[in-house]
């Protein structure tokens, strides 16, 4: 077991150990007891799974990797309906795979518990949007906690369960970077006991959501609500908290924007009503707490959910306070917050001094080439899209995106990206844009997408008779978010599915693999394929470089070396300009070397160079 | 105690967390309080990473800007990003090797000079350790245990309340049994680089 999932499994209760936010939810869960877990990995929510992967066994825990969010959130919601303690988990995207299972669900509720996180991703650091997924709660008429700290992720965590089991509904815990990937010391409870197994007994009227059934549910989950909005107003979770007098500014805030306020507790009068448990919202407290101040002072990251309601509300009930926050562009309803951004807009108000943001402003910083992140030295994606670049480059082809490592492959030299959507849309926009043009069409997805999200769109397309070539870059992993299995790998007695298989039984003729090092014989192969009629499938197979390096390290072998012969080297920049191998360096007289250091010994480059001035280094000189 | 607030930047995959870890981890070993930030996903390959840590009473593990005690870049470019929260008592230990990012690789854009790189950190800090810790670590015969020079040489600025023999004794628990020797060397080496900076002969 990881050094580091054992500490999680093995601490004692009263014990404090420096975790993860989302460290923090996996001992929460185990606290509390959960006996089944699941989730489709991303980030930032993926150090959950990672952690319950690890201690399943020991704890007694049922954990699985699902195919996608929704069945993530399906066989979580099976579980609970049999009586046990569930716990989903995914990125705030996730959260809208999942959501056709959502909305339901929350009509049907659960028996046991079911708590679902979202880890929301403002400054989209990880991910294609920033959605703001309590909106998603309020949509689904779910029960809401936002923790601020990993102490409070793993209190709400715990909490959540109890309150699942209580209402017999879905509780949603949101997440926001900052709290899943903050690192704080969480002082962690008692261990929980799984039961395991269940029986599932039988309820139609309540699970089996028939129009009739669902008209009944959809009351019923609005009578369930209003006990949770009970515990809303009686809840320590939504708490007043003084600060300096004179008590007549209010501020509101939830999650993480309450640390930053916080940070200046010391400087600034009035008081704080620090919000926990935000759907339902405590409607008497809220309204109480506008009267009892002249001016409310809202802060939340992106959507200004909070904020609205308080002025909803401050109008419904004719209250006389002036709520400020996001409407007048005090606080940014982009990007993430932080101290620095809350204490400009406090400035601003004029209710901290000045002297708070005195060092921001004396900063003058010249310009600085940007550091975006590239594919690793030896990543099999770059050499596939290398491949299809060059086979491609005299026509007129798209290359629709996916979302994984390869996204990457859209940054210069290589560029292959037209549009990137969302899991799975590469082959799904690749089939309209077949449809629609006469340009040729080359989606690239990776394996654990191709699993998630691709099967569909491939079926869409062969039906549709779409002149469409797939790309899957198979690295045997979900690598983005740490190596998690995927459907396609044989893990711990689960059988694999066969991706081969598969893509014939979609109904593709034409299927083709190679190993994505072999530059050669893939450019050959998507040449014929971006010119034949139907859909085409080409596999790209090379396992993540990154576990192949790890597993030559365990044998005590290294990776083959590289160098580049001198008197060889023509000087025309053509590996870096085309291929940037982020190992391959120009020197100062324009000829190329390559960093030993950063090579990871996948040899594409010596393919890829013009002269073949790459060579391999015998292995007695390497 | 009085806090501190330490920033830490590099390029990912050269260990810029695990060494943030290091330090939060024998922060609290000694009762200090201390919190991290991270940032994983796709920012960990090879782009630009930055990891803070905030020792004793703090409410986010997040550093205003003008108020980091420390900073520690493992590559110039990336310490003169964290600039904007540095003051004139800020102490920075900086790795002299540059990385080029892909933009300067393909001729898009230019490295700047280190010397000027070097100004602007002299400029606005109060304290500025250059070290070539990627000589050391090769010395060492280790390419990995960089991090640890210069982890090292910012306990023997002595700007954090943490003393060597507590980072040594965090170290070793979390890196890897094999590698827990050449990092030891490693950090002793950078703890006395940063002792001896700017000391003719002798040195308080």
């Amino acid at each position: 077991m990881d050094p580091d999932h054992e500490r999680i499994l093995q601490a004692r209760s009263g014990e404090t150990l420096l975790l993860l936010g989302n460290e923090a939810i996996a001992r929460a869960a185990l606290e509390a007891g959960a006996d089944f877990a699941s989730t489709y990995p991303g980030t930032p929510s993926s150090e959950i799974g990672l952690v319950l992967d690890g201690v399943a066994k020991a704890a007694g825990l049922t954990f699985q990797y699902a195919v996608n969010e929704k069945v993530a959130l399906e066989t979580a919601a099976a579980a609970s309906l049999a009586g046990l303690k569930a716990l989903v988990f995914m990125k705030h995207v996730g959260l809208n795979v999942a959501s056709d299972a959502l909305m339901t669900l929350a009509y049907s509720g659960v028996r046991g518990a079911l708590v679902i996180v979202t880890a929301d991703d403002p400054g989209c650091h990880s991910s294609q949007n920033e959605q703001d997924n309590r909106i998603l709660a309020r949509f689904a008429n779910l029960p809401l906690l936002e923790p601020s700290t990993p102490q409070e992720a793993h209190e709400l965590t715990k909490f959540a369960f109890e309150f699942s089991g209580f209402l017999q509904m879905p509780v949603i815990v949101r997440t926001t970077t900052r709290v899943a990937h903050a690192r704080g010391p969480v002082a962690v409870g008692a261990l929980g006991k799984p039961r395991g197994k269940a029986h599932f007994e039988r309820d139609p009227d309540r699970f089996v959501m028939l129009p009739a059934h669902a008209r009944e549910g959809h009351k019923r989950v609005l009578q369930r609500l209003r006990l949770a909005e009970g515990i809303s107003e009686s809840s320590p979770l939504n708490r007043l908290v003084d600060l300096k007098e004179p008590l007549d500014t209010g501020y509101i805030t939830s999650g993480v924007a309450y640390t930053y306020l916080r940070e200046y507790a010391d400087r600034l009068a009035g008081k704080v009503l620090k919000l926990g448990l935000t759907n339902p919202l405590p409607r008497v407290k809220l309204a109480e707490f506008l009267r009892s101040v002249t001016r409310v002072v809202v802060i939340e990251e992106l959507e200004p959910f909070l904020e609205d309601a308080v002025r909803a509300l401050a109008n419904e009930y004719a209250i006389d306070v002036q709520v400020y926050g996001k409407a007048q562009g005090l606080f940014p309803r982009t990007g993430e917050l932080d101290p620095d951004s809350v204490a400009e807009g406090l400035v601003r108000l004029g209710t901290l001094d000045a002297d708070a943001v005195k060092r921001i402003r004396d900063v003058k910083m010249p310009k600085l080439p940007a550091r975006p992140p590239v594919l690793c030295p030896g990543c099999g994606h770059r050499a596939a899209a290398y491949a299809a670049r060059q086979a491609t480059r005299r026509q007129d082809v798209l290359f629709p995106l996916d979302i994984g490592c390869y996204s990457l492959v859209e940054y210069p030299p290589v560029r292959a990206g037209d549009v990137l959507l969302c899991m799975g849309a590469s082959i799904g926009v690749g089939a309209g844009l077949a449809a629609v043009t006469d340009q040729k069409v080359l989606a690239f997805i990776g394996d654990s997408t191709f699993y998630h999200a691709g099967v569909p769109p491939l079926i869409h397309a062969v039906h549709q008779g779409a002149n469409l070539t797939v790309c899957i870059l198979d690295n045997g992993t979900t690598a983005m978010t740490g190596h998690q299995p995927h459907p396609g790998m044989p893990e711990d007695g689960k059988p694999a599915v066969d991706m081969e298989g598969l893509v014939r039984g979609c109904g593709v003729r034409n299927v083709e693999v190679y190993d994505a090092y072999d530059v050669k014989g893939l450019t050959k192969a998507f040449r014929r394929a971006v010119s034949h009629d139907g859909v085409n499938v080409i596999i790209a197979r090379h396992r993540c470089r990154l576990l192949e390096l790890r597993d030559m390290r365990a044998d005590g072998a290294r990776a083959p070396v590289y160098q580049v012969t001198p008197e060889a080297c023509t000087k025309c920049g053509f590996c870096i300009d085309a291929f940037a191998c982020p190992a391959l360096v120009r020197l100062e007289d324009e000829s190329v070397t390559i960093d030993i250091a950063l090579c990871n010994g996948c040899g594409v480059c010596v393919e890829v160079c013009p002269p073949k001035a790459i060579a391999r280094v015998p292995e007695e000189n390497a | 105690m009085k806090g501190a607030s330490v920033l830490i930047g590099g390029v990912g995959g050269q260990g810029v967390i695990l060494t943030a870890r290091i330090l939060a981890e024998a922060a609290l070993a000694l009762g200090l309080g201390a919190q991290m930030s991270e940032i994983h996903g796709m920012s960990q390959r090879y782009g630009s990473v930055v990891s803070s840590v905030r020792l004793g009473k703090a409410e986010t593990p997040l550093v205003k800007r003008g108020e980091a005690d420390a900073i520690v870049g493992f590559e110039p470019l990336e310490t003169v990003r964290l600039l904007p929260w540095a003051y004139r008592k800020t102490v920075i230990v900086t790795s002299i090797t540059p990385i080029r990012p892909l933009s300067v690789s393909l001729g898009q854009e230019a490295y700047p000079l280190l010397e000027d790189l070097h100004e602007r950190l002299k400029d606005r800090a109060g304290r500025v350790i250059f070290i070539d810790a990627d000589r050391i670590a090769r010395s060492i015969g280790s390419e990995v245990v960089a991090n640890s020079v210069l982890l090292g040489a910012l306990i023997g600025t002595k700007a954090l309340p943490i003393p060597l023999d507590s980072v040594r004794k965090t170290l070793v628990k979390h890196v890897p049994s094999k590698l827990a020797a050449p990092n030891l060397e490693a950090l002793d080496i950078g703890y006395g680089v940063a002792i001896q900076d700017g000391y003719s002969i002798a040195f308080a």
